[in-house]
Order: structure tokens, then C-alpha cells, then sequence
């Protein structure tokens, strides 16, 4: 797979905090301007840090890291 | 400053580990690029074992950490994916792309409902991991995932792969559809029905799990049995499972027939019931 950049599991808050994101009290991750906005995955999910597998555009789409969503993933990049 | 800017500048320090032009846009794009945050990495480096430009965003200044992860990091179809999140899609790609797994998917897809065929390439991926011996860690999790974005039909697809039904009940009995149905549409219905049947309520099976009691997989082999149903099969995994199917078996065996067989730590047991004691034919879990 090419075009991918990857990053460690130290570097996740850091991340989200780049693209303007924090993580709220019970763990989701939620709009730094808007705290009660949790991020949403494609597959309709609320996301939570644990789960937080990457970013990719479209305006910005966070992905989660279960095996369905990482299939979905996987077809797209085909 | 641009993001392949920024890029070309954290990757000059690598220079001459780094033996490609980092001016080349193309270039820049197939590097492997890779973000940590720790207090012991330099902020750049290289590791030519793995090929991997290793950048630590604890070591950049405030300016070239917001210059390099943003949206246009994202630009030019890249994306930002945790390391084992790659290493799961790479490993599941190499399963998938063998011939045993492309006519299992071959099968599936548009005999059962299309959000069911995703969950079952995960399932697929699931008996993958296994009976591969570094993989086996993962069963738990990704069973786990299956259950909770899926529930009840994610756990027992999960299951009925792991068990083989996928190739020792569902395939044969679209055959044999095939072979005594001439239309299309009615083998296609016919066996809709008995594939939701299946994987919705688990008919004929028991996959003995943590939760469930000894008394709790009693009252599930004789609610099949009320079902009027001629026999179940019963699979557990781990001692613990295996341990619950021997403590029923002989008060079962009272009122039906039974068999047994099975590896260490695992378990198949299939019980038919008194009245059927014509139906004595095992089959294989």
C-alpha cells in the first residue's frame, strides 16, 4: 500500500489535537470548538480515542480500527 | 510553509542515509513515512531495515508540527493510518487474495444480504487468525468487534465460521438447492431463508461461551430439542467450555444419544434426540 502514513499509538492525541480535535470526558473524540460535536466514523459510529484508526480527506473522514471498518478501508484504497 | 516543504526540510537531515531525491514530489509521496511521539527518538531518522522515515512530533517546533499534520498532509489521496491498523488491512489483503478465500466470497456475495457479507469476510479473517499461531491473539478482539457492532448475528457468524459451517452446511445446501430447484429466484429464496434462519437463531447449534452456565447450555440443548428438532451440535473452545459440555453430557445422554470427539481444549459433541434414533450419522464440526 502506498500513500499511507502511519503513526503510533503515542502520537494519537497529538494528532487529533492538529486537526483541531480533543477527547472528552468519556473518551470520544469531540470538535475542540464544539466539545458536545463527537466525531462520527463513515459507518455512522460515534468515535471514541481507543478506536481512533487514522484520517483520510473528504473533507475530513476519522476512521475507526474494527475489522469492518478497516475491510471498508481496505476496499476504498483498492 | 508547504507540507512538502516542511517534508523536504525534516528529510535533508537525513541525508546520506536517505539515497533518494527528496526534491521529487512522487518520491516524497512512496516514502514511508512514520509518526511517533516520544522523548528518546531524534526528530528525524531513518531506519533502512524497514525503510521507514521516522518523524517524532515531540521533537519539532509548535510551527513545523502544525505545518506538517494538516489537512494538506492529507492531500494528493495520502491518509494517516495507525501503524497496526496497516499491518491488519496488509494481513487480511494476503488472506483474502488466496484462492480458498476468494470462492468462499465468490459464494457469498448476493446469495445473503449485502451488510452480511463484510461480517463475514472479518469471520473468514477471524479462522484465519486462528489457525495461524502468531495471529491467535487477535480472535478474541476481533470476535469482540464482531459482537458489538453486530451483536447476536455478528457473534454467531463469527462462530459458525470458525466451525466450518460456512463449507459444511451452507454450501452444500445451496448444492442441493441448485440440484433440485430449476429456478433461479426460488434457489435463491429458499435458501435466503435457511441461511437467516442460520446465522439469526442458530437452530441445530450451541457455541458454548464464557457467560453461559452449565444449567444455561442444559436448557438450550432441550429448548432445540422442543424445537422438534432431530439432533444439536454443541462446540466449545478452552477448558472452562470444554468442562460445562462434560458435566451435561450425562445427564443429557439419559433421554438422547450422543457423540463426542474433538482436540485438546476443544470440543464438538452432537446429540440426537430420542426420537429420531434412526439418525445416528456423524458429521464432522
Amino acid at each position: 500500500m502506498s500513500k499511507i502514513i502511519t503513526f503510533d499509538n503515542s502520537a494519537k492525541t497529538k494528532i487529533l489535537e492538529s486537526f483541531n480535535m480533543t477527547i472528552n470526558q468519556n473518551g470520544y473524540i469531540v470538535e475542540k470548538d464544539n466539545p458536545l460535536k463527537i466525531v462520527i466514523s463513515p459507518e455512522g459510529d460515534p468515535l471514541e480515542l481507543k478506536k481512533f484508526a487514522g484520517i483520510k480527506k473528504g473533507s475530513l473522514v476519522f476512521m475507526r480500527s474494527d475489522i469492518t471498518s478497516l475491510i471498508n478501508l481496505s476496499d476504498a484504497l483498492k | 510553509m508547504a507540507w512538502h516543504d516542511i517534508i523536504e526540510k525534516l528529510l535533508a537531515k537525513l541525508t546520506p542515509q536517505l539515497k533518494v531525491d527528496i526534491k521529487h514530489p512522487v518520491i516524497i509521496n512512496n516514502l514511508n513515512i512514520h509518526i511517533t511521539n516520544n522523548s528518546h527518538d531524534q526528530d528525524v531518522s531513518y531506519d533502512p531495515g524497514k525503510e521507514i522515515c521516522k518523524i517524532n512530533l515531540e521533537k519539532l517546533t509548535e510551527d513545523i508540527k502544525k505545518g506538517l499534520i494538516s489537512s494538506e498532509m492529507l492531500d494528493e489521496g495520502r491518509i494517516l493510518l495507525e501503524d497496526s491498523c496497516k499491518k491488519t488491512i496488509e494481513d487480511f489483503r494476503n488472506q483474502e487474495k488466496t484462492a480458498e478465500t476468494q470462492e468462499k466470497i465468490k459464494f457469498l456475495d448476493k446469495k445473503i444480504p449485502p451488510d452480511d457479507l463484510n461480517v463475514w469476510r472479518a469471520a473468514l479473517y477471524l479462522r484465519h487468525c486462528d489457525n495461524t499461531s502468531e495471529l491467535k491473539g487477535r480472535v478474541d478482539g476481533l470476535k469482540y468487534q464482531l459482537m458489538q457492532k453486530y451483536g447476536d448475528k455478528g457473534r454467531n457468524i463469527a462462530n459458525l465460521c470458525t466451525a466450518n459451517y460456512l463449507e459444511d452446511w451452507l454450501m452444500p445446501a445451496y448444492n442441493e438447492l441448485s440440484e433440485t430447484l430449476n429456478n433461479d429466484d426460488l434457489i435463491k429464496k429458499e435458501f435466503g431463508k435457511i441461511y437467516s434462519h442460520l446465522v439469526n437463531e442458530l437452530p441445530f447449534t450451541i457455541f458454548v461461551c464464557r457467560t453461559m452456565s452449565t444449567k444455561g447450555l442444559k436448557d438450550e440443548i432441550m429448548r432445540r430439542k422442543e424445537f422438534g428438532i432431530n439432533f444439536v451440535n454443541i462446540h466449545a473452545i478452552g477448558n472452562d467450555n470444554v468442562q460445562k459440555v462434560k458435566a451435561v453430557i450425562p445427564d443429557i445422554e439419559k433421554e438422547s444419544h450422543y457423540c463426542e470427539e474433538r482436540k485438546t481444549g476443544r470440543i464438538f459433541v452432537k446429540i440426537f434426540f430420542k426420537e429420531e434414533e434412526n439418525q445416528k450419522e456423524l458429521i464432522p464440526a
